[in-house]
């Protein structure tokens, strides 16, 4: 990279004071450094709070001009924010309240908003669509074993005889397609089609359960 | 960090659930942060991974709420009679599916998916997946025969579940309830999140006037974040109703939450 890459420029503009450049560099790295810290962070309240010290802390770093390697400035960014990230859970610890996974879930997918609600059902008809349109009920018991019961995709794979490669082309195709109803969606270029189950027999409901149960036994194990 | 390795190996989903080795989550989490693309993939991973837990729960929650029906029925017909030996064969049926569920859920995934394709021949795998599947047992066999029992006994047995869901608009029609043909118990259940502030949740029905037909306090998500309640057909006259949940902090004051309109006919 030369000084005149884009991330050098925008290091020099910050080290002359330039605020500009300052809004630019939350403006560029902001979602990755939100991403970051929302998977070291327990709560959505965290995220936030943390996000402007990951900011503030490397904005100052800049400044002194600590960052001698432009090219490193995302490896530097991410750094800053797990490390703030694992200094709160620290603090936390030290405080004895233990971080609860289900709370950093509700935090993520807020309740008692409407819109977030709406979203989070929109987003669950996203999902049962993509789930009705896998190629067959192996893809699905991928999914749910791997989303919900978070198995290890070793045992996965080797339960469901396939490879590594296999295995990863189902997340893969899930997950694109997943993509692709969701910017659909966003650009509302067609309108939501019913959720799939609503159409489909007992039968194949009573299947999808017998699967889902066994998952569910995995993480739960009410019995 | 390479792209066609990030695929391959699915670094993402792995990142997002917090299972890579430290040393690759850093080199990860340099390349994310200045990756347009990477965010997008972790995202939709994330958006996928949320709504196939969001899915799998409220299917599980239909099953609870089915079971729950039978809980009730041995409470409401508990004398001799018809009734109570419909109740009876209910639990029983129930009791089947929970020890049958239990069992699978206890044994290795192969025996789940030997279940999977006796209860679904032509519907199982449809690839060369099913070639793996186990030889068929005795004991396979029975598990069929009860399943099967089940499944065609479901429908009679716990009557009707009256799922409510929030009503976005004009075009959304809220479910209903047709006292004539529901034929027994019905249930109202509703999805809720838990939320760590309320203790407990209170239920209550209210009438197009406003008058409070039916409340409970206390009530509790089951293990599968349903709240629901039972009732007999004869129990509401028809009409329009509200099933409002409020949300009932340790020594607060309740918070409204939600409510959810339905019909009895």
């Amino acid at each position: 990279m030369t000084s005149s890459s884009p991330e050098a420029h925008l290091i020099e503009r910050i080290e002359a004071g330039d605020r500009q450049a300052e809004d630019l560099l939350v403006e560029r790295f902001g979602r990755g450094v939100a991403l970051v810290l929302d998977r070291h962070s327990s709560w959505r309240g965290e995220v936030d709070d943390l996000f402007q010290e990951t900011f503030r802390v490397a904005i100052e770093k800049l400044r002194r001009g600590e960052l001698r390697d432009p090219e490193k400035l995302g490896a530097f960014l991410a750094q800053i924010a797990r490390y703030l990230s694992l200094d709160a859970a620290r603090k936390q610890i030290r405080r004895k309240t233990e971080p609860d996974a289900e709370r950093v879930e509700r935090e993520i997918a807020p309740r008692g908003n409407p819109l977030s609600d709406l979203l989070e059902r929109e987003n669950t008809r996203l999902v049962r669509r993509v789930l009705a349109e896998l190629d067959n009920d192996r893809d699905r018991e991928v999914l749910f074993r791997f989303y919900l019961a978070e198995e290890d995709r070793r045992e996965i794979a080797r339960d469901l005889g396939l490879d590594n490669l296999q295995l990863n082309r189902v997340l893969y195709r899930a997950r694109k397609r997943y993509q692709t109803l969701y910017q659909e969606r966003l650009s509302g270029s067609r309108p939501m089609p019913p959720a799939p189950h609503e159409g489909r027999s007992h039968r194949t409901l009573l299947l999808g359960l017998v699967s889902l149960l066994a998952t569910l036994a995995q993480v739960v194990q009410p019995w | 960090m390479d792209h066609a390795l990030i695929e391959e190996d699915a670094l993402l989903e792995l990142y997002a659930q917090g299972r890579l080795d430290p040393e690759v989550e850093e080199e990860l989490e340099a390349h994310l942060v200045g990756c347009a693309t990477c965010q997008e993939e972790l995202i939709a991973v994330r958006g996928l991974a949320r709504g196939v837990r969001r899915v799998a729960s409220e299917e599980a929650a239909r099953l609870v709420v089915q079971a729950g029906i039978a809980s009730r029925l041995r409470r409401t017909f508990s004398g001799p009679g018809r009734w109570g030996w419909i109740a009876a064969a209910a639990l029983v049926v129930f009791g089947a599916l929970a020890a049958t569920y239990a069992a699978r859920m206890a044994s290795e995934n192969r025996e789940l998916r030997a279940i999977v394709a006796a209860q679904g021949p032509g519907e199982g795998t449809g690839d060369a997946e099913g070639a793996r599947t186990p030889p068929e047992t005795p004991g396979d066999q029975s598990e069929r025969d009860r399943l099967a029992a089940l499944e065609r006994s479901l429908p009679a047995a716990v009557g009707t579940v009256v799922l409510l869901t929030e009503v976005r608009g004009a075009d959304d029609t809220p479910p209903s309830v047709e006292r004539a043909t529901v034929g027994g118990p019905f249930a109202l259940a509703v999805y809720i999140l838990d939320d760590p502030r309320f203790s407990s949740y209170r239920m209550e029905v209210v009438d197009e006037d406003g008058r409070i037909a039916w409340q409970r306090s206390g009530v509790t998500p089951n293990a599968f974040e349903a709240l629901m309640a039972t009732f007999t057909p004869e129990f509401f006259p028809p009409g329009k109703y509200q099933l409002r949940i409020s949300g009932l902090p340790d020594g607060g004051e309740a918070e409204p939450l939600e409510s959810y309109p339905f019909e009895v006919r």
